[in-house]
């Protein structure tokens, strides 16, 4: 069937609430955690939205309308920042193994086994993911919170899903360095250091 | 680390598809492999552990719902000046 004969140029608005304006929330996150800023994040989802609206010939009825509205959202975006594609620092498969295999042994040995249930990480963890590369910011989000599949997160973002890979996996690494480090600062753990035997309390 | 026979996996094999296995992007036959070596080796699997709580809470975190009803009005508001009709 032509899609031009039952497809209008403008949605009606059951169609667009129905369609669109019900991953609000999420294209409103994935803006957030592109921008870093919460006044840009809500430009960029109302103009996602707009653009959404005024270019809805081109959504193809029946097809995942999430993603395409996280299409929009990354053009947008990129567009925004007028900048060149940046070359994410050469990735090391190697290291990113053997870097996770020491934060665990390093949280184990710290009896921080249990570190991501006791104590409110969601500060930490939005500061540490604004400190990354959007590179790895976006693959989070896609993977980690819209449940995206590595080839899909390939697709969405244009490279190939072996990058996908490797990205999500240093990402994963740096957030846990930072949450490990965060738990340090607010004297979740003590000092790895023992205590000189002079300040050590005898009972 | 646990000793293993030829149809086993290594501990290192194990640690290295943690990702892959907690993002279920492996075949199942390796999945299989892995998760029979997590029944008998300690190690491999407190480290899976570890990392699926770590991935959960990234998940859990992040998916916390805004209050997105300003940002809603405000959109629609722009909406209706291209020509959507609000109830």
């Amino acid at each position: 069937m032509d899609s031009a004969d039952t497809h209008h140029p403008r949605p009606t608005e059951a169609e667009f609430r129905a369609e669109a304006l019900r991953w609000l929330p999420n294209v409103s996150r994935y803006a957030r955690l592109l921008t870093r800023d919460k006044s840009d994040a809500d430009d960029l989802t109302q103009e996602t939205f707009l653009r959404a609206y005024l270019s809805w010939t081109t959504f193809q009825p029946g097809s995942d309308c999430r993603k395409w509205l996280f299409t929009i959202c990354r053009h947008l975006f990129l567009r925004s920042q007028q900048r060149e594609r940046r070359v994410v620092s050469v990735e090391d498969p190697e290291t990113d193994l053997q870097k996770t295999a020491e934060l665990y042994w390093e949280a184990s040995a710290s009896g921080l086994e249990n570190l991501f249930l006791r104590i409110d990480l969601g500060p930490a963890l939005e500061q540490a993911l604004h400190g990354m590369p959007v590179e790895y910011r976006e693959v989070v989000i896609l993977v980690d919170v819209e449940d995206y599949t590595y080839a899909d997160a390939a697709a969405a973002l244009g490279v190939p899903v072996g990058t996908v890979r490797s990205r999500l996996f240093r990402a994963r690494r740096l957030l846990q360095e930072s949450l490990i480090e965060h738990a340090r600062d607010i004297g979740l753990v003590a000092p790895s250091v023992a205590p000189d035997s002079d300040e050590r309390i005898l009972t | 680390m646990t000793e293993h026979t030829e149809d086993q996996i290594s501990c290192e094999q194990v640690i290295r598809s943690v990702w892959d296995y907690l993002d279920d992007e492996i075949d199942a036959e390796r999945k299989e492999r892995i998760r029979r070596h997590l029944e008998i080796c300690d190690h491999c699997r407190d480290q899976y552990t570890f990392e699926g709580a770590f991935v959960r809470s990234v998940s859990r975190l992040l998916d916390a719902d805004d209050d997105a009803e300003s940002l809603r009005a405000r959109i629609e508001v722009a909406l209706v000046r291209h020509g959507f009709e609000r109830k």
